[in-house]
């Protein structure tokens, strides 16, 4: 059975079109980061989902219910915000245990006082309590129960969020960047405990992130999102190493992927310049040619290219180059001990591994291609 | 906190202490007055401290005409249920007007605004035709409705409802909470200081107010704690000051006390930290 299911959603403020047909569907107690630059619509889809804005077109399941017409408070998410979005004049345990009250207790159950006289209420509140205690306990923020947000900091507030997001074992759990305001310490630890988390409560969970090695880190999948548009859903690895779309690969990987202008010969050769580059594809034409920084590295023969600058990272060396003849940058990822074999202002030969190159059509759309031995591509 | 010398805040507490005089004097005086036998009222001396105390005469003599608590709670009464309904109306309306999306939302605050210029002595006429033909003249009722839905509270929550974020509210959505438990449970509990501050200014005006009490209400056991001070205005009794002193006295004391009381709140309001990052 499916978690989360999107079919084909559309949304426009007015005139702009936000979301172009997003579909994508998240597997029962699979973790799903959503990346994408600023601005191409993932807080929307995650409002969307959670049913805080209403889709101009398209569907919305979870757990094989459909969900499209449903308030946010039927649809049994849970979403921690950017903010945490904490209830200010409650005490922690307040907070964590609001969920609960809303949905255990009657209307009239939960007038201030009063209900708590009604018959059965004092037996519903005591399992509500022992809830929220077991929560805060899995969270470590048990000694912090009767504080208010005000009093807590940054890090105590986010597990105070996700307290309150899994307490009430959600069918799916929305998280909207909630690392974005920790410091960067914090960020890598709490990394790991939302993960661990994750695994014991076991609910789909989409999870909004610019910062891509968050993506790559945490998630069974990645979904890359691009001006409303879902571009490639895959493993961290098929994202990274096998990316369907220039975007893609432009936007996962840091430094980011090396492209350089290369032509498909009508005998199928890819050259860059005039430089063979052992690749083979389908077709002819003008084509891109990716490369992640650590797939090139000088060799005997290549193409040519003056060597600007290096950074020396500690545990690898950046190589700066630009390719003689088009002017365009790349980046060659070394290991740290070339550091004194290669020097500003020097020219070297680049030559991009073979079986790594990534192949783009004009439009940036992947190309298939092969491997070719280079006495092939002299030939 | 580092205290500094009492001598560096000895200027500003002069200055404070001027103004508060200023502003305290027709109180203070009006204290003094009412302590006062008549004759001593206009003596052309000023003196704080009567020379013959006439405080049992005067304070006897309020409590022997006029059945001054039947007015106050007269007052609480009307006050308090003006302002339970206020509330009531103008909260969720504010928050509609500041947080929920739907067609017209302009207008209808454009009306609330266009409320605000209309001073309520124009409306005295119609309405009190209109209580006349209800058969509801002389009656808490007549006293209470027309305040009940103050342009003026669903503005000032309007105003201070937009700062909340809108991630608080759309949690509380996920949560399970509908609009009305948004806007009790979430929205106005956040929203402390501006109730404190617009309970304060209705319950002083209306505690206050003459001409509305004076139109609607003939009959003595009804009569608002201000109608009570006119007693000693009338003609039969002739100006008796002292008297009319010690019964405005006897008036404000409820409001003051209820004003210093909520002064507390109203600061722990403000300090009580709102949302933050
Ligand atoms: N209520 C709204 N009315 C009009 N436009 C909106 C509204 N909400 C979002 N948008 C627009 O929709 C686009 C996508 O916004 P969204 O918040 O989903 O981006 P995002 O991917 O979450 O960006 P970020 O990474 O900066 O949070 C933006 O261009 C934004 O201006
Ligand atoms: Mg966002």
């Amino acid at each position: 059975m499916s978690g989360i299911v999107l079919h084909d959603i559309q949304k426009s403020f007015g005139a702009t079109k936000v979301l172009r047909g997003v579909s994508l569907s998240v597997a029962q107690g699979e973790f799903l980061s959503l990346v994408g630059p600023s601005g191409c619509g993932k807080t929307t889809l995650m409002r969307i989902i959670a049913g805080l804005e209403a889709v101009s077109s398209g569907a919305v399941q979870i757990a094989g219910r459909d969900v499209t017409a449903l308030r946010a408070a039927d649809r049994d998410v849970a979403m921690v915000f950017q903010n945490y979005a904490l209830y200010p004049h409650l005490t922690v345990r307040q907070n964590i245990g609001v969920p609960l009250m809303m949905r255990r207790l009657s209307a009239a159950e939960r007038i201030p006082f009063i209900g708590g006289l009604l018959p059965g209420v004092a037996e519903k509140q005591r399992t509500i309590n022992a809830d929220v205690a077991n929560a805060a306990e899995m969270l470590g923020i048990g000694k912090l129960m009767d504080r208010k947000p005000a009093q807590l900091s940054g890090g105590q507030r986010q597990r105070v969020a996700l307290g309150r997001a899994i307490v009430r074992h959600p069918m799916a759990f929305l998280m909207d960047e909630p690392l974005s305001n920790l410091d960067a310490a914090l960020r890598v630890t709490t990394r790991s405990e939302i993960v661990a988390l994750h695994r014991r409560v076991g609910a789909s969970t989409v999870y909004v992130t610019h910062d891509q090695s968050e993506a790559m880190t945490m998630s069974d999948r990645v979904a890359v999102m691009m001006d409303g548009l879902i571009l490639q859903v895959g493993t961290p690895e098929d994202i990274y190493t096998n990316p369907q779309d220039l975007r893609v690969a432009a936007f996962i990987g840091s430094p980011s992927i090396n492209m350089l202008a290369a032509e498909v010969a009508p005998d199928g050769h890819v050259t860059v310049g005039p430089v063979p580059v052992g690749v083979g594809a389908s077709g002819h034409g003008p084509a891109i040619l990716a490369i992640r920084p650590e797939d090139i590295a000088p060799h005997a023969t290549g193409i040519a290219a003056r060597i600007e600058h290096q950074e020396y990272l500690g545990e690898s060396l950046l190589v700066h180059a630009r390719v003689l003849d088009s002017g365009e940058q790349v980046i060659c990822r070394l290991p740290p001990e070339k550091r004194r074999q290669v020097a500003r202002g020097e020219t070297v030969h680049l030559r991009p591994d073979p079986a790594k190159a990534l192949l783009f059509d004009g439009d940036g759309r992947r190309l298939g291609s092969r491997v070719l031995s280079l006495e092939d591509a002299h030939g | 906190m580092q205290s500094r010398p009492l001598i560096l805040d000895l200027p500003r507490l002069a200055l404070l202490s001027l103004a508060a005089f200023v502003v305290l004097a027709p109180y203070i005086w009006m204290v003094a007055v009412s302590v006062k036998p008549q004759d001593e009222v206009f003596k052309a001396s000023l003196s704080l401290i009567p020379q013959k105390w006439a405080l049992v005469e005067n304070y006897g003599k309020v409590l022997a005409t006029i059945p001054i608590w039947t007015y106050i709670v007269n007052g609480l009464i009307v006050c308090f249920g003006i302002l339970f309904f206020q509330i009531l109306f103008a909260v969720p309306a504010a928050y509609a007007l500041a947080k929920l999306n739907f067609r017209g939302r302009e207008l209808v605050f454009g009306f609330v605004m266009l409320g605000l210029l209309v001073p309520y002595q124009t409306t005295a006429l119609p309405l009190y035709l209109g209580i006349h033909q209800l058969g509801l003249l002389n009656s808490y009722t007549a006293l209470i409705a027309p305040f009940t839905c103050s342009v003026f509270a669903i503005f000032l929550f309007r105003q201070f409802f937009r700062a909340i974020p809108d991630d608080l509210i759309n949690a509380a959505r996920i949560d399970g909470m509908g609009e009305f438990s948004i806007v009790w449970r979430v929205v106005l509990p956040n929203a402390l200081p501006a109730a404190t501050a617009f309970a304060i200014f209705s319950v002083v005006a209306h505690w206050n107010d003459l001409f509305w009490p004076l139109i609607v209400i003939q009959k003595g056991d009804l009569y608002t704690p201000a109608m009570g001070i006119l007693a000693f205005r009338s003609v039969e009794a002739g100006e008796d000051y002292g008297a009319l002193m010690a019964a405005a006295l006897l008036v404000t004391a409820p409001l003051v006390l209820a004003f210093l009381l909520a002064q507390r709140r109203f600061i722990e309001g403000i300090t009580m930290t709102g949302l933050k990052g």
